[in-house]
Parts: structure tokens; C-alpha cells; sequence
């Protein structure tokens, strides 16, 4: 079975939502019978991350956090990833980043290095949230519009399928769901629909598409 | 003839659509913090980053809206 690294830094609103939504890819990946190494909070850091990559036989790489066009970022925004990164840690393995900007030249950058596939987005990674369930972030229907497409794409390549199928089955979500949000007289739904449809556009695989763990 | 939108008359369309969105709702966009409604009527006033992001989303959504585009993404296979 496929060894797999997730990060989920919570130093923030942004990142604790998007830790807390992870969780649905980690059970889900445990029901697979995957080895799953969590580094949750403090612990997506650079360092332990570099080690994990060194010590573990890993396929796919799961990263959640802030990022820009050049960097990937864990706890306290410190970089994880960046063009200093050395081939050997991310030789041959999947990425996922479900951060901002990433996929514009940091994803070539990587797989220029080893990584056989990148899936990430050329804009900003951005989404909805209601403030009533500000203290109950995984039941927020309105994050939920956003990032249950986005786990997609995870799941997905924990299920063994490729990276384009993974890549297209979440963006086959985003499009139902913007229909729905589209067509919708829930004011909330409707208003928001502009930043699915930044996500979608923006979600770009770059490497070996029919790549899989 | 086409008519060219200005850079105010964009800020002012795309404040008139943020100010129809829930004050019970905000925006997360990475890298910068949670956004209600007024944070980001304000950053799109400002013309700072944030607001630049989303004139930028709200612009490529209207423009798709209206030319069909998006509906053909959102219909292609």
C-alpha cells in the first residue's frame, strides 16, 4: 500500500478550516489500508516533513496551506516548498496543493525536479464560509460547496485512479455545483459562485497526468 | 461600437455585487485573512492586492457569464 504525507498546518481561520475539511481524505485513506502520515499543526514544518520524506516510502503528497507561485507553505507559513527543495525528497512522487498560486511555476519547477505529477491551481484557492458555524467549521454547508470538489481530487488518487481522472472527477463537481449555485435562490449560494468558478479555472495538472499511486 | 468599461466603473460594479452578499458570510482567500463583506468592499475601494484578486474573480466570472463561456464550462465533459 501507498505511503502518504498530508499537511495540515492551523495557524489561522484559512488553514484550520482547510485541516479540519482533510480529515474526511485521511479516513477515507485509512479505509484504503494506506500508511498516513499526519502533520497537523506544529508539526507541518519544514524539517518534519524533509525527514518524513527521507525515512518513508511515499507515493503521494497532500499538502494544505498558504502558498504563492513560488513557495508552498506549512505552520506559521513557513515554506515546505520551494524551488531550494532537493529532487531526491520528491522523487517521483504525486502532489497535491491545495494552496494558492502554486500550480503557475512552482508545480513545473517541482516536476522539473522528480515529482511525477502536480495538481494545484494557477490562481488563488479561495472559499465560503458561513460565520454561524465559525466554531463548527465541517459542517459548514457553504465551505462545503468549496471543499468537498477540492477533497476530490485526493480521494481520488488514494482510490488508484490517475491524476487527470482525479483532476477531472473534481472539476466535474465543480461544475455541478456552480450550476447549483448558479441557479439557486439561496443569496449565499448565488454570491459566491464567482469563487468556484476562480477555483475551477484555476485547477491545472502539470507532469505525467496518467500518473497513480 | 464597443463601448470600453473604465477601471471605476468596474470597482463600482463589483462593489454593487458584493454588497448583495449575507453579512452572516465571508471569503477566505489564501494568503490573506477571512474577508466579510465589508473587508472586501473596502480592499476593492482601496484597490489593494486583496481587492485586486477580486475584481479579478468577480470580472472573469461576469465576462464568462456574459459571453457564454461559462456556461459552456460548466456544460463540457
Amino acid at each position: 500500500m501507498a505511503g502518504i504525507i498530508i499537511t495540515r498546518p492551523n495557524h489561522d481561520q484559512i488553514t484550520t478550516y482547510i485541516s479540519l475539511w482533510s480529515e474526511a481524505v485521511i479516513l477515507f485513506a485509512k479505509t484504503k489500508g494506506h500508511s498516513i502520515f499526519d502533520l497537523f499543526s506544529k508539526k507541518a514544518d519544514r524539517k518534519s516533513l524533509e525527514q518524513y520524506l527521507t525515512t518513508n516510502n511515499l507515493s503521494f503528497l497532500f499538502l494544505n496551506g498558504h502558498g504563492s507561485s513560488d513557495e508552498i507553505c506549512g505552520y506559521n507559513d513557513e515554506v515546505l516548498l520551494d524551488d531550494e527543495t532537493q529532487p531526491t525528497l520528491i522523487l517521483g512522487l504525486i502532489i497535491y496543493a491545495r494552496s494558492c498560486n502554486a500550480g503557475e511555476n512552482l508545480g513545473q519547477i517541482l516536476v522539473t525536479k522528480g515529482v511525477k505529477a502536480f495538481i494545484g491551481y494557477t490562481k488563488s484557492f479561495s472559499f465560503a464560509t458561513s460565520n454561524k458555524f465559525v466554531f463548527r467549521p465541517k459542517e459548514d454547508p457553504l465551505a462545503r460547496l468549496f471543499l468537498e470538489p477540492s477533497n476530490l481530487v485526493a480521494t481520488t488518487i488514494i482510490k488508484g485512479n490517475t491524476v487527470q481522472e482525479a483532476h477531472q472527477r473534481s472539476v466535474l463537481e465543480m461544475r455541478k455545483t456552480l450550476s447549483e449555485m448558479i441557479l439557486s435562490n439561496i443569496p449565499n449560494k448565488k454570491d459566491y459562485a464567482f469563487a468556484l468558478y476562480n477555483n475551477m479555472l484555476g485547477q491545472t495538472v502539470i507532469g505525467d497526468g496518467q500518473a497513480k499511486i | 461600437m464597443t463601448q470600453k468599461i473604465t477601471d471605476d466603473e468596474i470597482r463600482s460594479l463589483v462593489i454593487e455585487r458584493l454588497k448583495s452578499i449575507s453579512d452572516e458570510s465571508s471569503l477566505m482567500i489564501g494568503g490573506d485573512k477571512k474577508l466579510s463583506k465589508s473587508d472586501m468592499i473596502k480592499s476593492v475601494q482601496n484597490g489593494d492586492d486583496t481587492g485586486k484578486k477580486i475584481i479579478d474573480m468577480q470580472m472573469t466570472y461576469l465576462r464568462d457569464l456574459a459571453s457564454g463561456k461559462l456556461m459552456e464550462n460548466i456544460m463540457s465533459l
